[in-house]
């Protein structure tokens, strides 16, 4: 099970941007705050530390309207489907 | 009861087992909450020692410890920075499981009531703590479900997953239910069989959905294709796809 799918659907919804780009998007933030690791080895508290900090960092760079409303709404999205993380 | 003692032991090895396989995944993984689900099973595997030896109080005892065990899982998978109605459970389980045991000295020492209202009540008590689980354990995997049961992201073995353990949660409850319903030890009744039935089932569904073995698996993601195609991007094209 790849997290980086759900969650990049998600992003592309909220962002109106390629699947693609926005798993590849997540990738990277993760890639930012944790090289050595992917986000399927991220935990819970991880993944959203990312979200909230070099995820936000990326959509300002690439000037994405609502930046930090997208960074919240990804952090909502993950909460509600946390489970994912243990039983994927 | 104590003609289902080779099933129990049946029962046992297998709690063991998937306690064994989800250690293994823990090792790999390092998330906690999977090692609650270790613990768990394992002491559902004590539980059952306990009842194969024949003694109530410290199957009580267990089952109590069990159960909190099971709450906390199922907080810590589901509830994070959520609304949970962990404390409630939690208290509850803790003075049903106080209940439970007040009721069993009653019954085992015959008094204030007689054997058998002690021994009814016992088991409205101890029925009420699986019930408790079952429910809660039922919600958080059916509501979760709900969010993405549409979704391609999703594998459809992940989906399966929470199907099972909404069938183990049904059968949990269903055992609580029952459990008022069962005879004094030494003899057996329709609702003693019935539960029989049911933990075989519960069991199985438990030890499919945590273990979930290969041809499980495959035959879940029948016809599905991966939409992952990530990693074919570079930083660049990722970047430039943003803008």
């Amino acid at each position: 099970m790849n997290i980086t799918n759900i969650l990049g659907e998600y992003l592309s919804k909220l962002t109106d941007r390629k699947p693609m780009v926005c798993k590849g998007m997540i990738r990277l933030a993760v890639l930012d705050k944790h090289p050595a690791k992917t986000p399927d080895q991220l935990r819970y508290n991880e993944l959203k530390d990312v979200f909230d900090t070099t995820l936000k960092t990326r959509l300002e760079n690439v000037s994405i309207p609502d930046a930090e409303q997208i960074s919240q709404e990804i952090i909502s999205y993950l909460v509600k489907n946390q489970s994912l993380l243990t039983m994927a | 009861m104590y003609q289902a003692v080779y099933l129990f032991v049946i029962f046992l090895v297998f709690r063991v087992i998937t306690g064994v396989f989800l250690f293994g995944t823990w090792r790999q993984t390092k998330k906690n909450n999977l090692l609650i689900l270790v613990i768990f099973f394992f002491m559902n595997a004590l539980t059952l020692l306990f009842l194969v030896f024949g003694n109530l109080m410290l199957y009580d005892a267990n089952t109590i410890i069990t159960m909190v065990i099971g709450l906390i899982f199922i907080d810590r998978t589901f509830y994070q920075d959520r609304k949970s109605p962990f404390k409630l459970l939690l208290t509850l389980t803790l003075v049903l499981g106080a209940l439970a045991i007040i009721s069993f000295i009653i019954f085992d020492q015959s008094i204030i009531f007689d054997q058998s209202t002690a021994f009814l009540l016992h088991n409205i008590f101890v029925g009420a703590l699986f019930v408790i689980f079952g429910v809660w354990s039922l919600i958080a995997a059916a509501s979760s479900l709900k969010v993405f049961s549409s979704s391609d992201a999703v594998e459809p073995w992940v989906k399966g997953r929470y199907r099972l353990v909404k069938f183990y949660s049904i059968s949990i409850i269903l055992l609580g239910s029952l459990t008022p319903f069962t005879p004094v030890e030494g003899t057996v009744n329709w609702a003693l069989l019935v539960i029989l039935v049911v933990n075989i089932l519960r069991i199985t569904g438990e030890t499919l959905a945590w273990i979930m073995p290969k041809f499980l698996k495959k035959y879940f993601n029948r016809g599905y294709t991966s939409p992952d195609t990530s990693l074919q991007l570079s930083e660049e094209e990722i970047m430039e796809g943003m803008r």
